[in-house]
């Protein structure tokens, strides 16, 4: 892969500098090929939350069309629904490349609300955990 | 507890009422995301101390491997979320028995030790 950009003028004498201290002389790929592995994997579950909420937008366009599938498993993955199956088992090969799928029991009566008993607690210092979304349910 | 490196040990919570609650490491790192419920489905948690929590929401399998019995359960989770425990609806498939001299939690027709 051949990449031409340009970056910020101290940042490149920061990466050369360590570069070469870190691999000397022809270390450019290795650093690079860190970085990159590095990235994809602080991005992977940004990917997760961007298909997570396709493939939630596209189950409200679904809606009507899985009111005939009551009682069976879907998939829906890509924004799009993969396939029914009468067993989650059956289902598993559907959209193998996908980051984030839905695969559920359509019309499964499930509970609302839970007691999260004696141990649990929000993680100290985390504010983001929890309840972004309960105002909607 | 003496148990084999490949079984993990458990806590049994009788205040939780779901099935199996996982630190939201332990369901990025199994990819459970991928097996995820709708958000629609998800429920709301409280804690004893009055904390309201959304719980993501995905079904997986329970292996018991000295019973070699895989069983189908509902997994929740939430972000921040570091305790690993059973709950009230996975022991309702059970007959438990809680060994208060031996400090364990048998499942009843199990072997001997059988802790959760």
């Amino acid at each position: 892969m051949t990449i031409n950009t340009k970056i910020p003028e101290d940042v490149e004498a920061r990466f050369r500098r360590t570069v070469e201290q870190l691999y000397g002389t022809g270390g450019t790929a290795i650093a690079l090929e860190r970085a990159i592995e590095l990235w994809l994997s602080e991005t992977k579950y940004e990917i997760v939350a961007i298909e997570r909420k396709l493939n939630n937008d596209a189950l409200k366009r679904l809606q009507p069309e899985l009111e005939k599938q009551q009682g069976r498993y879907v998939v829906i993955a890509h924004g799009k629904l993969q396939g029914v199956g009468d067993s989650i088992e059956s289902l598993r090969s559907l959209a193998p490349n996908a980051h984030h799928r839905l695969v559920f029991k359509v019309g499964e009566p499930l509970p609302r609300k839970r007691r999260l008993g004696w141990r649990v607690r929000r993680k100290q210092g985390d504010p983001s955990a929890g309840i972004a979304k309960t105002s909607s349910l | 507890m003496v148990h084999s490196e490949s079984e993990e040990l458990v806590q049994l919570d009788t205040g939780y009422d779901g099935e199996l609650l996982l630190p939201y490491k332990l369901y990025q790192d199994l990819a459970l995301y991928q097996w995820e419920y709708p958000e629609e489905y998800w429920s709301v948690g409280k804690t004893v101390s009055g904390e309201i929590l959304e719980l993501i929401l995905a079904k997986g399998q329970v292996l018991i491997p000295r019973w070699n019995v895989a069983l189908e359960v509902f997994i929740e989770t939430f972000e921040g979320n570091e305790e690993l425990l059973l709950g009230r609806s996975f022991i309702r498939k059970f007959k438990v028995l809680l060994d208060g001299p031996g400090n364990k939690v048998c499942l009843v027709g199990a072997p001997c030790g059988k802790e959760t």
